[in-house]
């Protein structure tokens, strides 16, 4: 169902004009962005037949790839790359929060007797 | 200016204090919110994971390729959300809404494959025995211990004969006297480097234990009486399955009122585009940007449940 919307029409009520230019770049971003999505999902499972020696090491290399590809979403598909400076205020606060509850939670477990058996 | 814009300001102009149009610093502060709330379920599960004893922690239990099939349906989507909004800049309404099918495809496929996990796991059962057996005595649960002469105080694998959810006290309901149960490969207790170096043993010596993979299919039957626990895999098993489906639950959750919110803007929504294409970008981008965090979440979550 179309609603009669027109196509290969640009928007007439933009408040930017639009950049065919920059919207073709975005687009090469994106799939870019896509191929490196791919390869990281592949390499997190390839990971789980490689059996490192330590588990915190299988766990550091695991949650690395995830830190990276969330930062490609982040960056590329959430636009994060174009700086926009009140969401990075928005962000930042909102990572000091999970980063120190993230902290007390697990500094918690490290003072409980015969506890974080995971990291050995 | 039209009427809509007179009553809700800055749906498409930029505000000078924020630079933004207000949708987009909402969602955003939405997402901050979000983000506390998983973070919160993230650390709880942390905090588990690392308290558990390894024998304890289940392992295996999660099928790999189709959670990583599953992953690649949810990048998938995340990508063809970007490129609908690139196409609406552009003004081509036809390949956003093709874009936006494909969106609604993975969308639902990926419900679909998790209910279908869900599902299994419903009729996976794990059986503790009052007296432990061997794997010397029944060979059919080598995968179940390390060690043959180790006793075994429970079982995992399937049931012969029962349906989904079935409890201790529902079979003695039905007045089931004995449960077949045909055991898993290995019970979860083996870490994925003892499965794996247990596949290899199997792979050099094949068909002593009767069984070359997967479910093994002589099964062992033991009386009702001599059983003291009955569980499927649900949130009641154990700490483990309590995190899979409380995660995985809410997640799910976010991607259904994902594939509403853009399924209202494809079709009832779409009027928009026709009196306000800006705006109707702009109420793109921003439920794709919470689509694309709902992809970031499980980004996450598939490593720490299905790997870790």
């Amino acid at each position: 169902m179309s609603d009669g919307a027109p196509s290969r029409t640009l928007p007439t009520s933009s408040a930017s004009p639009v950049d065919v230019h920059h919207v073709q770049l975005e687009q090469k971003r994106f799939l870019t962005v896509y191929a490196v999505l791919v390869a990281g999902t592949v390499l997190t499972v390839a990971m789980y037949y490689v059996h490192f020696e330590e588990m915190w090491q299988t766990v550091a290399v695991a949650l690395l790839i995830a830190t990276v590809k969330g930062a490609c979403v982040a960056a590329v598909f959430m636009h994060l790359w174009h700086g926009e400076r009140d969401i990075h205020r928005i962000l930042l606060y909102t990572g000091i929060l999970v980063v120190a509850l993230f902290g007390l939670s697990i500094a918690s477990n490290f003072s409980l007797p015969g506890s974080a058996h995971f990291l050995r | 200016m039209n009427q809509s814009h007179a009553t809700i300001p800055y749906t498409t102009e930029i505000r000078e204090d924020t630079g933004l149009y207000n949708g987009k610093v909402g969602m955003w502060l939405f997402l901050a919110s979000e983000v506390m709330l998983f973070g919160a379920l993230f650390s709880a599960y942390v905090f588990l994971r690392i308290g558990a004893r390894e024998d304890e922690w289940p392992h295996g239990l999660l099928n790999i390729p189709i959670g990583a099939f599953n992953t690649l349906v949810l990048i998938t989507s995340s990508l063809t959300v970007a490129m609908s909004w690139t196409a609406l800049k552009l003004g081509d309404f036809q390949r956003y809404r093709r874009f936006q099918f494909v969106t609604l495809g993975c969308a639902t496929a990926f419900l679909g494959i998790k209910s279908w996990e869900y599902f299994d796991k419903f009729n996976h059962y794990e059986v503790w025995l009052k007296k432990p057996l061997t794997a010397k005595e029944y060979p059919q649960l080598a995968g179940q211990s390390l060690d043959a002469n180790a006793p075994i105080a429970s079982i995992t694998g399937h049931l012969e004969g029962t349906g989904p959810l079935e409890t201790l006290a529902s079979l003695k309901e039905a007045g089931a006297t004995s449960v077949t149960i045909h055991p898993d490969e290995f019970h979860y207790r083996l870490s994925a480097r003892q499965q794996a170096e247990r596949r290899k043993e199997e792979r050099l010596r094949p068909t002593e234990s009767g069984h070359a993979g997967g479910e093994n299919h002589a099964g062992v039957t033991v009386d009702v009486s001599g059983i003291s626990r009955l569980s499927t895999f649900v949130p009641r098993h154990g700490t483990f399955f309590a995190s899979y489906f409380t995660l995985t639950g809410l997640h799910a959750l976010h991607v259904f009122g994902g594939l509403l919110a853009f399924a209202f803007i494809l079709w009832p929504g779409a009027r928009m585009w026709r009196d306000d294409p800006a705006r109707y970008t702009n109420r793109v981008e921003v439920t794709g940007l919470f689509w694309h965090f709902v992809d970031l979440v499980w980004i996450f979550l598939f490593p720490i449940l299905y790997l870790l």
